[in-house]
């Protein structure tokens, strides 16, 4: 189970690299231009968790051109041939739908609370350091949002965390959803701007009831529109595809009252898709939940079971009873108060928390994956599929166990032959 | 390399001053006489040797006075040898229409990367109209003799040569129909400082606060005379455009705002996308330039990206993408970094310029490109030809060639030596500065051939065959 | 590497000697007479193995030389050997060689001339041009921020304890890439005075041997560092500066008080006990006499007390004090940086008193005004060509600040400006600009190499290519002050630290 390299010898072949692709860019690097590194591999595992289906015991991946070509049992005449990554499991490249990725300094558009127009795709740093942290750790795809200082903050994107400098080309979907934030961080600091000189927080709403409000007023506001023409107003576009359904709305919610508040104004509007971030405190509320099929993305595990600015309760086995209730879950890496957690570990601590390991996997492959509708390029191991796969040195999410590899798009951005 | 070989050999050993061709005399005619002390209206001459009797009428023949004319008044310290012409070939008198000139110098550059060694560049009423190793200068042409390099003057495409308040609106971020032409004061300190550095043509900009912050301009440095009022649509993505007092004040707001913009494309923006008007944009961060190339790709322009100080680093997306890189040159205390990647930029064969904020600045920063192995050639070339190209102005500055404005820096050694330094600019043909040089007799006698400086003494012949 | 990176009172073995031998008459101990010719002929026999430490004579440069054979030893230790060739070697400015070549053994020079051969297994290298590394007066690579800025530090607050030498490792590299070999870099801007600064190497690997070229090259102080500062407050700083001077006066004459004490006590001392000898009869029989009195009294005995018992009290030990006695001796420079005018007139008032004091300014964008003085009192200055924002609001240029200087007899020295780190890489590019404003090439490669090595006294180690100096070499691709020039390789102490590419 945990042999990562069969043999030596293997290992020695692969170091000197006689004939694996990597190695044979490299050689050639002078004469061809480095754009055409190549994206074709195979991949030895005795483990391989597709997130879709069973695990297939002593498999392989094919890889070609940053796609997976073929998956499957490793034939017996392959099982010693040369050239081949070998590692002791696979499981695809993990999605996080509120990740700590840096925004660049200036992200908060302040001159308005209600921005559903804007995107948060302006405002990344594809430079940014936390993109390659998270994409060392095993993280492949990442779902951007604006930062929940407004109280509709805009449009999310769905981006891989490595490729070129350019977000538009790193991009899954763009506007991907509309993110939102309910409870205190909206409000969180601010004060009216009487006999202040302006800054960052002067600014409304000041209270969770002020963001409430212009929650519902926003919605009213978008419903009024589509009578009336005259009283549009920029965003109300995007508010309009939300209660349509072509737009999915993630809102940040942690406590309970913030998870009922989202779920009352889902059903006032009639919002069809809704998605609770940080929602550390969804498990009180299982019915509701069930009730609206509002899907869940769970913020990071603590030791004390406190999370976010309202310290909520969120403990090992929140997972378990959001399983058990039959809700959508997800797992991240973030919480409100910007807490940076590795998502690779979140399933461990669930299951601990005594969820099943399928379960747990599929909360950061191909559930997330299901949330944004991207599942036919990400969050399993199938062919035709991107080829992001995450390599382990034993089995995934246990403590003892550690990504040594990371495959993006078919590029080898960690090689787990570096970590012998 | 082999200008790379020349350069140190042509400024460090000082090499000796060329003789005079046969067959011409040169009569020597007051050492270190002060051409400030000559008044060319009287042609009242101070220190004349008694027995240089020619010297008088000399003078007084038209071809030199026109040159001294030429010159200026301003002019300090130079060593003065004039020639004796024999009578026979004296001009009757320079034509009328015709304003002739020829400069003759040690090493001409013309500014595209060729050379020319002991070149002359014959102007005619402002414009060069030949240039070459042999050159057909008609009789009676005025013909100065000019020690050291002669080099197009130089052409930044982006500056903040104006003082803040003329640059920089701090109530609003989008001032599409500003130009900044408008605004400046021609008889700027400034620009006679850039003037005294070599730089004769400068772009105009609004600083980096503004989204949108006009229409640039295109100016001569010598009198803020403008080539061009609308040369650029100043953009700004970078930090200091997203402004907490103001909107917007986060780059998707910008971004958003931009997008509209160009999309209903009204007015400059429109002009923008049909190509009239090109675009530079501040772009100091790695993600600004992304961002700025992203919205460009998606909204159908290019142009030039200001700043960009790590574009060696990001040249996946910028090899080859149509921009330039226009360079800032905040000063010597550039962090390694930077200096590294804008090396690796300019190695790279992508188009590159220079901003302008002051002129040591500029030439340190191109001294560190320089030490770090990139051309001079091709730092000459973003100095004078990239720059007026993409100042909009190509085809008629930035460059030693006929039908160009006869604007030229004679160089005490090569151009992008740090110990040269410019001796006289000519702007459209007139001399327009000289260097102050410090007076010579508080200095103590060279133990060496040594300062490159020592050369900037300059010859006036007259009648030239 | 013999050399001890403490500044040596007195770097010869003789002297070394001659104090051993006078403190050793003080003591009158034999033993200390012994160890001291134990000394002096260790030292001795090691420098007869090694180069000559003092200055060779010019003529010998030009002789071409053989390698010079161990003298003694039998089984010498193999030193690697390596002989740099160069079209132009700068021996020092103003004497320049051509097809010449620099042979290095121990990481000494032990020739400089033409025709010299490379003796076997001898490492190569060649160059256009090749001259001594360049040296940073007044640099911060390797220093922390905080205690750049210091606000605490005292006369004897060491920079070197505030050196990490193995943060800023591109930094050096780059430092390295420019020909800067070693640079003076010094702690406690903000406070009252700022402390010993060191001298150090950029070795691209921390070697203490190598690395430190001098624990103490000065004590240094800054007047008004922080623009903006007022003028009497900043007066108010040269009042403690003086202040802390006089700490050092008072600290000396203390001492020479006491030794003057001291040597009046032991003469005192012995004069008695000769005394006492001569009339020991005498003596003991009146010390039996009161014995037995005392015994008859039943009272305890007491010796009898002379005056010469009482033996003088060494001033009390002050770890500042001592290195401002330094100071004030003339045994430490004192760098001060000050730039403002009013400044530079009250230093050079105040500073008259000290007749050995050996100040050199730093900064100086002022220096315009007082220049006939600093060049009347040979007061060497380190101008910081990029600042132009330092002085009063006399927009002066500069990059023409050090011509200037120069054109009036003052010494300039080229310097960093001791804040940024990234700012010694730009040393010779700053020359090349102040060459551009009318300074000689020849003061201005002084200015770089010959002359901060003699004013921090290491003139018989570093700054020129002269035989029995560091090897610290430069081998570049053009003039030193070219601006396309390129740095091929740098030696520092023999070794090769740094290769361009």
């Amino acid at each position: 189970m945990r042999t990562l390299l069969r043999t030596t010898a293997v290992a020695t072949t692969l170091a000197i690299g006689l004939c694996t692709p990597a190695v044979r860019a490299q050689n050639n690097a002078p004469k061809a231009p480095a754009a055409e590194k190549s994206r074709t591999w195979t991949v030895h595992a005795d483990q391989i968790f597709t997130a879709n289906g069973a695990a297939i015991e002593g498999g392989f991946i094919s890889v070609v051109d940053g796609k997976i070509a073929a998956i499957g049992p490793i034939p017996s005449r392959d099982r010693d041939k040369e050239g081949v990554l070998r590692v002791a499991a696979i499981t695809p490249g993990l999605i996080d739908l509120s990740p700590n990725i840096d925004l660049s300094q200036n992200s908060v558009e302040q001159s308005d609370e209600i921005t559903p127009h804007l995107r948060v795709a302006d405002a990344l740093d594809p430079y940014s350091l936390s993109f390659d942290r998270a994409l060392r750790s095993g993280v492949t795809t990442v779902l951007c949002s604006p930062p929940d200082e407004n109280v509709i903050g805009g449009l999310s994107v769905v981006v891989k965390t490595g490729g070129p400098g350019s977000i538009a080309k790193r991009t899954v979907k763009a506007d991907a959803v509309l993110r939102g934030s309910f409870g205190s961080q909206p409000s969180r600091r601010n004060s009216p701007a009487f006999g202040r000189s302006r800054d960052f927080y002067n600014r409304r709403p000041t209270t969770r009831m002020g963001v409430e409000w212009e929650w519902r007023k926003a919605f009213y506001d978008a419903v009024v529109a589509r009578q009336d023409a005259e009283q549009s107003f920029p965003g109300v576009e995007q508010l309009h595809a939300v209660l349509d359904g072509k737009l999915p709305l993630m809102v940040q919610a942690g406590p309970t009252q913030d998870v009922r508040t989202a779920i009352f104004l889902k059903e006032e509007f009639a919002i069809p898709n809704l998605i609770l971030d940080q929602a550390s405190e969804a498990w009180k509320e299982p019915d509701l939940l069930v009730r609206s099929g509002a899907a869940v993305v769970l913020p990071p595990f603590t030791w004390n079971g406190r999370v976010g600015f309202d310290r909520g309760f969120h403990a090992w086995n929140t997972a378990l009873l959001l399983e058990e209730s039959g809700v959508v879950f997800a797992f991240s890496g973030r919480d409100a108060t910007d807490r940076d957690e590795r998502l690779s570990v979140q399933p461990g601590y669930a299951m601990r928390g005594g969820l099943s390991f399928e379960s747990a996997l599929r909360a950061v492959t191909i559930t997330p994956a299901r949330m944004l509708g991207i599942e036919n390029r990400v969050g399993s191991l199938e062919v035709g599929k991107d080829a992001d796969l995450v390599l382990w040195n034993g089995r995934p999410f246990d403590f003892t166990s550690d990504v040594v590899g990371v495959m993006l798009d078919g590029d080898l951005v960690v090689d787990p032959r570096a970590a012998q | 390399m082999r200008a790379v070989e020349r350069v140190p050999a042509a400024a460090s050993t000082g090499r000796a001053l060329p003789q005079p061709a046969q067959g011409r005399r040169f009569v020597h005619l007051a050492s270190r006489t002060r051409l400030g002390d000559l008044d060319p209206a009287s042609a009242v001459l101070p220190h004349i040797p008694k027995d240089e009797s020619m010297i008088g009428q000399t003078f007084l023949q038209a071809p030199f006075l026109l040159a001294l004319l030429a010159l200026g008044t301003g002019t300090p310290e130079v060593a003065v040898d004039a020639p004796v012409t024999p009578a026979a070939e004296s001009p009757a008198g320079a034509p009328a229409a015709r304003e002739l000139l020829a400069l003759r110098a040690d090493v001409v550059h013309l500014g595209d990367g060729r050379t020319v060694e002991n070149g002359t560049v014959l102007i005619e009423n402002g414009r060069i109209r030949a240039v070459g190793a042999s050159v057909d200068v008609p009789s009676g042409t005025p013909t100065v003799q000019l020690h050291g390099h002669l080099a197009p003057g130089f052409v930044l495409p982006h500056s903040s040569l104006l003082p803040i308040a003329e640059r920089f609106d701090a109530t609003r971020g989008f001032l599409p129909d500003a130009a900044i032409v408008h605004a400046f004061r021609p008889e700027s300190d400034a620009l006679s400082k850039a003037l005294a550095a070599g730089v004769t043509t400068v772009v105009l900009a609004p600083t980096e606060g503004n989204v949108v912050g006009g229409v640039t301009g295109v100016v001569k440095t010598a009198g803020g005379r403008v080539l061009k009022r609308r040369a650029h649509l100043a953009l700004s993505m970078s930090n200091a455009a997203v402004d907490d007092r103001r909107f917007p004040t986060s780059f998707s707001g910008l971004t958003t705002e931009l997008r509209r913009l160009f999309t209903a494309g009204e007015g400059v923006y429109g002009e923008v996308k049909s190509g009239t008007l090109p675009v530079l944009v501040a772009a100091r961060e790695r993600h600004h330039v992304a961002r700025a190339v992203d919205l460009g790709a998606e909204m159908g322009f290019k142009g030039a990206l200001i700043g960009a100080a790590l574009a060696g680093e990001q040249l996946d997306i910028l090899d080859k993408s149509g921009w330039t890189v226009v360079f800032e040159t905040p000063g010597p205390n550039i962090n390694t970094r930077i200096q590294e990647a804008m090396a690796d930029y300019a190695k790279s064969g992508n188009p590159f310029a220079f901003s302008y904020v002051d002129a040591d600045g500029m030439r340190m920063a191109t001294a560190q490109l320089l030490r770090r192995g990139v051309s001079p050639d091709a730092v000459l070339r973003a100095l004078t030809v990239t720059g007026a190209q993409v100042a909009g102005v190509g085809g008629r500055v930035g460059q030693i060639e006929r039908g160009f404005d006869a604007d030229l820096v004679l160089w005490s050694g090569h151009p992008l030596e740090l110990s040269s330094a410019p001796v006289v600019v000519y702007v459209d043909g007139k001399a327009v500065h000289r260097a102050s040089t410090r007076p010579a007799s508080t200095r103590p006698a060279p133990t060496r051939p040594a300062s490159t400086r020592a050369k900037a003494d300059t010859k006036h012949t007259g009648a030239n065959r | 590497m013999p050399h001890s990176a403490t500044r040596a009172r007195s770097s010869s073995p003789l002297k070394n000697f001659a104090r051993a031998l006078s403190t050793c008459a003080r003591r009158g101990s034999v033993r200390t007479v012994a160890a001291a010719l134990v000394a002096f002929t260790g030292v001795a026999s090691a420098g007869a193995q090694d180069a000559p430490t003092t200055p060779p004579a010019p003529a010998a440069e030009t002789a071409p030389a053989t390698a010079p054979a161990p003298a003694t030893a039998p089984a010498p230790v193999r030193v690697e050997s390596v002989l740099v060739r160069g079209a132009r070697v700068i021996v020092r400015p103003g004497h320049e060689l051509e097809n010449a070549a620099v042979l290095i053994q121990g990481g000494r020079i032990v020739a400089v001339g033409t025709g010299i051969e490379a003796p076997e297994g001898a490492r190569v290298l060649e160059g256009e041009v090749v001259m001594a590394g360049i040296i940073d007066p007044w640099g911060a690579v390797g220093l922390d921020r905080a205690s750049i800025s210091d606000r605490t530090a005292t006369a004897s607050a060491r920079a070197i304890d505030a050196l990490d030498p193995y943060s800023q490792d591109h930094i050096r590299e780059a430092a390295l890439g420019a020909g800067i070999t070693a640079v003076r870099i010094g702690i406690g801007r903000d406070g009252r005075i700022g402390g010993l600064s060191a001298l150090v190497r950029n070795s691209p690997r921390f070697d203490r041997e190598t690395s430190i070229v001098l624990e103490d090259a000065s004590v240094s102080a800054a007047i008004g560092p922080q623009p903006g500062t007022d003028v009497f407050a900043r007066l108010d700083e040269i009042d403690r500066l003086i202040a802390e001077l006089e700490k050092g006066k008072r600290q000396l004459d203390a001492v020479v008080e006491y030794d003057k004490k001291l040597a009046e006590w032991q003469k005192a001392i012995a004069e008695k006990a000769a005394e006492s000898e001569k009339e020991f009869k005498k003596v003991q029989r009146a010390r039996e006499k009161e014995m037995a009195d005392a015994k008859e009294a039943k009272k305890e005995f007491k010796e009898k007390a002379y005056k010469e018992d009482a033996k003088p009290k060494a001033p009390r030990y002050d770890a500042d004090a001592k290195q401002l006695a330094r100071v004030v001796t003339g045994e430490l420079p004192l760098f001060v940086e000050v730039d403002r005018v009013q400044d530079l007139r009250a230093l050079l008032q105040k500073t008259k008193v000290y007749p050995r004091l050996r100040l050199v300014l730093a900064g100086v964008a002022d220096g315009r005004f007082v220049a006939e003085e600093l060049a009347e009192r040979r007061i060497p200055v380190i101008v910081v060509p990029a600042r132009s924002d330092r002085g009063g609001a006399f927009d002066q240029d500069g990059f023409a600040l050090a011509a200037d200087l120069a054109d009036k007899g003052v010494t300039v020295l080229f310097g960093s400006g001791g804040i940024d780190p990234d700012a010694s890489s730009n040393l010779p590019l700053l020359a090349a600009m102040a060459v551009g404003r009318g300074l000689e090439r020849k003061t201005a490669l002084e200015a770089l190499t010959t002359l901060p090595a003699r004013i921090l006294d290491v003139g018989h180690r570093l700054g020129s290519l002269e035989r029995g100096k560091d090897a610290d070499v430069l081998i570049l691709s053009g003039d030193p002050l070219a601006t396309t020039t390129r740095v091929r390789a740098v030696l520092l102490a023999g070794e090769v630290a740094f290769e361009g590419r």
